[in-house]
């Protein structure tokens, strides 16, 4: 009976919810391209480490667990590899490169120094992983490879500072991996030896073949727990810390105050929408009160009028969030790949439920004025 | 045969800053099946307040109300609500119809709020509707038909759940003369036909002809009844009749 009240309404004053609808869609529309914006730049800032098949990053001391600013020397990796409870350890080492294009602009990417079959080496995809030798082999990133059309056993060319001149390098490409940005570009893989010789460096003749790491990535045998681990680590490795993956991507330079940022305009955007919903419910109520206590004089309960209030509520909410899902897709899906808009279905269902649930709360006092309505008082008798 | 409304003895005080006022006082009434009665009388003189304990809507002070010996003073508002859905029919001066919902969906309310919707209810409705006159509305929303036929449709509603009493508050203020006698007199008819319990307030004297019985009200309390027929008749329309809606000229 309620719904059937409600349904009625909606559909005779198809105009007037419908426009209140395109409202709620707008909202939605803004709410989950701010979600899927957080998920996109997150998603750009550490993906490659989200990816990582490890459980901790060892991190020089005192450095905020940052990538950037922490150096291990490469004996502190080959210590680690002999601590009690380690399954693995993978030296990682961070830089940037340009990759030529044939005829766009160099695109920057995230030139990567790894050992080839430990935790810090993605797998391959598509071709072969990358292996200790030969030499100047490149594992390139899915996202790279889809954006020059590059397959495996294509040539790279990097385009690096030596000193002070910009010097070309041909790799050839191993294989693909799925996306692995990190720093807001694509990743390109290479052994620590290549790595060495071809990353930016003042000093053009200064590489080895150990390298300084930025980090170790750790895989637990699972003998000790984490904080066990670390424990031990700690202990064994002088002047180092180490911290889980969570901790270490959210520890990136601006990463915390971005997405502190984007839920915040989020969360204001929530506010909005419970506010306008509730405003325009309010209205409604208010414009119905004679009918409302004609209703009640005629014997509907007050539980009929309630709930006639809440389903029109929700109707109306979950059609502007479905209209909104489709225009946010619809928008999403034509947008630039460079434009950091990403969707997963779990965020995008927390925000779809969270707009279907703000209706209802916004309306919740129109509810409770419709509640309250005195058939007396309403029909003026 | 059994009243099918009565009331003993019915009051309503109001108080406040240590002021009491009766709107209502001494009320002792019985309406039996198909008779209509006009509550009649000067503004104040608490016709409405009377009207809205007969429909549960308003809780008396004193006294006691019955329908089919059923007496419901003490009912809660959950038992209100259900009384007047189920035994009550209601049709107001003004705001009578959902406005969202066409003519035969406005008389089915009722029925679905009983629970008693089914296709030959309403078939039943759509006769209803018909033998009102309103062949031609069925499918029409309240905005797009006149007062007239809107009244009709509130009380095309207010009988079709077959309730034992059927009250109206004014139900021709907003119609012109002729519209308002072809509104109550269809009304009456009904009552009359279908053995219902009915009393309509109204300020509109020449509408007593149609009813049985006319209640005159002054202060809050009974000032008048005029019992038969040929009295009403002859009053209807006249000088002296229209003196009852102003007592005070009398004396």
């Amino acid at each position: 009976m309620a719904i059937y009240l409600s349904f009625k309404e909606i559909w005779r004053n198809k105009t007037k919810y419908f426009l209140f609808s395109l409202v709620i869609a707008l909202i939605s529309v803004l709410v989950l391209f701010t979600a899927g914006l957080g998920e996109g730049l997150a998603t750009n800032n550490k993906e490659y480490l989200e990816k990582l098949n490890a459980d901790l990053l060892i991190f020089q001391k005192d450095v905020s667990f940052s990538t950037i600013e922490s150096r291990l020397d490469f004996k502190k990796f080959k210590r680690s590899k002999r601590i009690d409870g380690l399954e693995d350890a993978g030296p990682i080492a961070f830089s940037n490169v340009k990759v030529i294009t044939q005829n766009e602009e160099p695109i920057d990417v995230s030139f990567i120094g790894v050992e080839p079959f430990t935790p810090g080496a993605p797998d391959a995809i598509n071709g072969n992983n990358l292996q200790t030798y030969p030499s100047k082999m490149v594992l390139i990133d899915e996202n790279i490879a889809n954006l020059l059309s590059i397959s495996p056993g294509d040539i790279l060319t990097i385009k690096s500072t030596q000193g002070t001149d910009d010097k070309l390098f041909d790799l050839t490409v191993t294989g693909i991996t799925s996306g692995q940005r990190y720093f807001f570009r694509p990743s390109i893989f290479v052994t620590l030896p290549t790595w060495d010789r071809y990353r930016p460096k003042s000093d053009p003749n200064n590489y080895s073949t150990q390298p300084v790491l930025n980090v170790i990535a750790i895989k637990s045998n699972g003998k000790y727990d984490l904080n066990r681990l670390s424990t031990i680590i700690s202990d064994t490795l002088d002047d180092i810390e180490t911290a889980d993956i969570v901790t270490s991507y959210e520890s990136a330079p601006g990463y915390s105050e971005q997405q502190g940022t984007l839920n915040t305009i989020k969360g204001f955007t929530f506010l909005i929408g419970t506010l306008v919903i509730g405003g325009f419910f309010q209205i409604q109520i208010l414009q119905k009160l004679p009918q409302i206590g004609m209703l009640k004089a005629i014997g509907a309960p007050n539980g009929l009028v309630s709930s006639a209030a809440i389903s029109q509520i929700i109707m109306v909410s979950l059609f502007g969030v479905i209209i909104g899902s489709t225009v946010t897709f619809l928008l999403a899906s034509s947008l630039p790949s460079n434009v950091p808009v990403y969707f997963t279905p779990s965020s995008v269902a927390i925000t779809v439920v969270t707009l279907i649930f703000i209706g209802p709360l916004g309306g919740l006092l129109s509810i409770r004025m419709a509640h309250k309505v005195e058939p007396l008082t309403a029909l003026d008798m | 045969m059994p009243p099918i409304l009565s009331t003993t003895n019915l009051g309503k005080t109001y108080r406040s800053n240590n002021q009491s006022v009766d709107a209502v006082s001494e009320v002792s009434i019985n309406v039996g099946s198909g008779e209509f009665v006009a509550l009649v009388g000067p503004s104040g003189s608490g016709k409405t307040t009377l009207l809205a304990m007969l429909a549960t809507l308003l809780e008396s002070s004193n006294g006691t109300i019955a329908v089919d010996g059923y007496a419901f003073d003490q009912m809660n508002a959950k038992q209100r609500a259900r009384f007047r859905r189920e035994k009550i029919g209601f049709t107001f001066q003004d705001n009578n119809l959902v406005p969202y919902l066409t003519a035969i969906e406005n008389v089915e309310l009722m029925l679905r709020l009983n629970s008693k919707y089914n296709a030959s209810t309403s078939t039943r409705a759509k006769d209803l509707l018909v033998r009102l006159g309103l062949q031609d509305q069925l499918n029409s929303l309240p905005s797009q038909i006149s007062k007239g036929q809107q009244q009709r449709i509130a009380i095309a509603r207010s009988l079709i759940h077959d309730p034992r009493v059927v009250l109206a508050d004014e139900p021709t203020a907003s119609l012109d003369t002729q519209r308002a006698q072809q509104v109550v007199q269809i009304f009456a008819d009904l009552i009359h036909e279908e053995n219902r319990a009915g009393i309509m307030v109204t300020h509109d004297l020449r509408m007593c002809k149609y009813v049985d019985r006319v209640i005159q009200m002054v202060d809050g309390s009974i000032n008048r009844i005029i019992e038969t027929k040929s009295d009403i008749d002859l009053l209807a329309g006249t000088s002296e009749f229209d003196k009852l809606s102003a007592p005070e000229l009398i004396k």
